[in-house]
């Protein structure tokens, strides 16, 4: 999931059901401290990551997050194609998600 | 893009050295250790709790559920029951459902003798997810020496069984020190062996009843370190390999070019400890008091306690810990600086980076 042709955009991602997140504010930023009780490991993500992690409901494919996220005027640059999708491959590698 | 993402600990370019460190400051911890009893019917060589006979003042079963409503209100993802032996009080597993009940991830740690099959199928019913059983040699030798009981390290083995005949997730707990560091490659083999689902390695701080003479050199652990590291890579989590230790990440150097760097020491940052009379403290083996919860409320203390802000502050870090390019990413251990200097914010006489 490298690069932009290797991402198959029709895949819907499946959030872990099992996963617990809570907001944390500062002044540098927001940021969200998720935990996983599958692998017991501690993440933080960023707002933009949460909410992908929102849209990965079973329900939207990547085609229609990277659309989502492009309307709500999150995404910037010819690279965040490929950078949502290297993005799902992480949260797939810690099984935060199923694609 | 990948900074704004995700992050074990915080963008690239925040976790840079710089003159100025970073101060972590989480609205609550994800993980409480809670000691609910001083009790013990083992006497632990290592026992940072100098566990044995209840404290006078534990608190009742209704103050610790106010504690778990209070713990589950500020957001706490996970709960430790420890002790002494948690099981020794006879309301653990109702605690263990009242958490469970609210969503908070229950772990027990035991040291099995008061197990049955009865017991373990009340926990599990109770919403029990983690049976944390410690083992501290593979073989009775060793760990009942260790222990100071005949017969533990069977009991323990047979614990391990039981849970995982009831579908409990098993952890070893293994404390390394003199006495039995040479077993680190045999209890990978031992968790192997019993199919547990993790073997976690715990930082040996010489608090409590465990003595400074039993302690490893800066280098021993640091090749202790380097092996387990190494060997639980080699394991693809068959069993998942694990560590307590904030200086790990300084042998980890490709989780820098991955930036996964995360917290290291993450005493009062994304852990506390509770102890049986209702004390926070800011680690399970960093022993100092910063309030009651028969007093104060759990909020108050973690966002007020000044111990608890000047050590999220590794501006406040002294000595080499102080001046160190991975003071943001390891802070070095904060019970082991205490133990060794009586100064929380003193550089760590463990590490062996310069």
């Amino acid at each position: 999931m490298e690069k932009k042709d290797e991402l198959n955009l029709g895949r819907k991602p499946t959030r872990n059901s099992q996963l617990k997140w809570r907001k944390e504010e500062s002044e540098k930023g927001d940021c969200f401290l998720v935990f996983n009780p599958e692998t017991e490991q501690l993440h933080t993500l960023r707002p933009l990551g949460i909410k992908i992690l929102e849209l990965c409901d079973g329900n939207h494919s990547i085609e229609q997050i990277i659309h989502q996220l492009s309307i709500d005027g999150l995404l910037e640059g010819k690279d965040a194609e490929p950078e949502i999708g290297n993005f799902l491959n992480e949260l797939q590698k810690r099984r935060m998600i199923s694609i | 893009m990948r900074g704004r993402l995700l992050s074990m600990c915080s963008c690239r370019e925040e976790f840079a050295p710089s003159e100025n460190a970073r101060s972590f400051s989480y609205s609550s911890p994800a993980n409480v250790v809670w000691e609910l009893t001083g009790e013990c019917n083992a006497k632990c060589k290592h026992c940072y709790s100098a566990a044995g006979k209840p404290f006078k003042n534990e608190l009742t079963t209704e103050e610790a559920k106010s504690v778990i409503d209070q713990l589950h209100s500020v957001g706490v993802f996970i709960l430790g029951f420890s002790g002494g032996e948690p099981l020794l009080r006879n309301d653990c597993p109702e605690l263990v459902s009242y958490a469970s009940s609210k969503g908070i991830v229950v772990n027990v740690a035991t040291n099995g003798l008061l197990i049955t099959d009865n017991i373990i199928k009340k926990l599990k019913k109770n919403g029990l997810r983690h049976l944390s059983i410690s083992i501290d040699g593979a073989s009775p030798q060793v760990h009942d020496s260790f222990r100071q009981v005949s017969g533990l390290f069977e009991k323990a083995v047979q614990v391990v069984n039981l849970a995982k005949q009831n579908d409990l997730r098993v952890n070893l707990g293994f404390t390394p020190t003199l006495l039995n560091y040479k077993e680190a490659s045999a209890m990978i083999d031992l968790a192997k062996h019993l199919g547990v689902f993790s073997l976690t390695m715990a930082e040996y701080v010489p608090t409590g009843r465990g003595s400074k003479e039993i302690d490893l050199s800066p280098i021993q652990w640091k090749k202790l370190m380097d092996f387990w590291i190494e060997k639980g890579k080699s394991m693809k989590n068959e069993p998942d390999i694990r560590w307590h230790n904030a200086r790990s990440v300084l042998l980890r150097r490709e989780h820098f070019e991955k930036n996964i760097t995360g917290w290291g020491c993450s005493a009062g940052i994304t852990t506390c400890k509770i102890t049986a009379d209702g004390y926070v403290t800011p680690c399970a083996l960093l022993p100092i008091k910063v309030g009651n919860l028969r007093t104060e409320q759990f909020r108050e203390i973690w966002q007020g306690s000044e111990v608890f802000q000047k050590i999220r502050n590794r501006n406040m870090r002294t000595g080499k810990c102080g001046r160190c390019n991975n003071r943001d990413v390891c802070g070095g251990c904060r019970a082991v600086a205490y133990a060794y200097t009586g100064d929380y914010l003193a550089e760590d006489p463990r590490c062996w980076y310069n």
